[in-house]
């Protein structure tokens, strides 16, 4: 648990995204929240679920992934503190998909109708939950475009790149120095590449002067090379970076 | 047994480089590296490119039990 609040981070981002008041901010930390620590590699939502409530990441790190009938892996997104892991059950009922720990995690069950009633009656914070969905969404289109069109040394440095800039605005570490908490065989579920390929473009990356890591504790070496490299334009993140 | 194996070098922009052309039934379907580089899976055989196929399992320890999993995979209709 962090100092601010189980709602802190949440609050932090929704205030960057539009442009609320002190009435908003406190009905947001007035949402009641049941807390859950999770432990690393736990499924939190179900693909077919049909949640009641929305999960608030707190600590920690997720994904989110959809499988093939034969078991394959596709990670379709990465979250950190302050995201809402299935924003989208506000208003749409089955999970078409599902939310995995990837580290030891602390969410917060929030109530859906409680949420929906706060987003109608307080318009502010409704359109900034809004543009985290619109955000969310642009996210995946630029992953579609790293997964299916980028050549393996690219994907890896959007990855990073991308995953730099979410941190730093996540208040986790900064943009040159930063924790990478997934495995390789998690970023090749991310990246579609085998866990042996991204080993191997990892160190032409850090040979190249990119990146330097020590386990998962990862320096940005070169921006401008890493950026190059990744063909990253962080105008896709809109304010969450 | 309808696989052959037959060596090639392949670029991979690392040491992994001793590579073997996976070939069922007389076809291209397959091919390996012998991984090199430091790590868990140094020594075991990487499946690079399946004909057709995304899906890549992990490595394998033998050449010998790669050459039956591209039999088994392909005995089966082959490219899905």
């Amino acid at each position: 648990m962090n100092d601010i609040g189980p709602l802190g981070w949440l609050t932090q981002k929704l205030d960057r995204l539009g442009q609320l008041d002190d009435v908003d901010r406190s009905r947001l930390a007035a949402l009641t929240t049941r807390i859950e620590q999770v432990p690393r590699g736990r499924q939190i939502i179900r693909e077919g679920q049909i949640p009641d409530q929305c999960c608030l990441l707190v600590d920690g790190y997720a994904c989110r992934f959809k499988t093939t009938a034969e078991g394959d892996r596709q990670i379709v997104s990465f979250h950190l503190r302050g995201d809402i892991l299935d924003i989208q059950h506000l208003l749409l009922s089955r999970a078409d998909h599902s939310v995995q720990a990837i580290t030891p995690a602390t969410i917060a069950w929030m109530p859906k109708t409680e949420l929906i009633k706060l987003a109608w009656e307080r318009p502010e914070l409704g359109k900034a939950l809004w543009q985290d969905c619109l955000i969310d969404a642009s996210i995946f289109r630029e992953w579609v475009l790293n997964v299916g069109r980028r050549d393996a040394k690219s994907r890896i440095a959007h990855m990073l790149c991308e995953f730099a800039a979410r941190c730093q605005a996540a208040g986790l570490g900064t943009a040159q120095a930063f924790d990478l908490p997934m495995t390789q065989e998690q970023i090749g579920d991310a990246t579609g590449l085998t866990a042996v390929h991204v080993n191997r473009m990892l160190r032409i990356l850090e040979r190249d002067g990119a990146i330097a890591r020590k386990g998962k504790e990862y320096q940005i070496r070169d921006w401008d090379l890493l950026r190059g490299i990744a063909d990253f334009d962080p105008a896709y993140l809109h304010e969450a970076a | 047994m309808h696989v052959q194996l037959e060596p090639i070098r392949v670029e991979t922009g690392s040491a992994d480089e001793d590579g073997r052309l996976v070939i069922y039934k007389g076809k291209l379907v397959g091919i390996l590296v012998r991984i090199a580089e430091p790590g868990v899976w140094k020594g075991y055989w990487s499946v690079e490119w399946i004909a057709g196929m995304l899906h890549h399992p992990p490595p394998f320890a033998t050449t010998g039990e790669a050459a039956d999993w591209f039999s088994d995979r392909f005995a089966q209709g082959g490219l899905k």
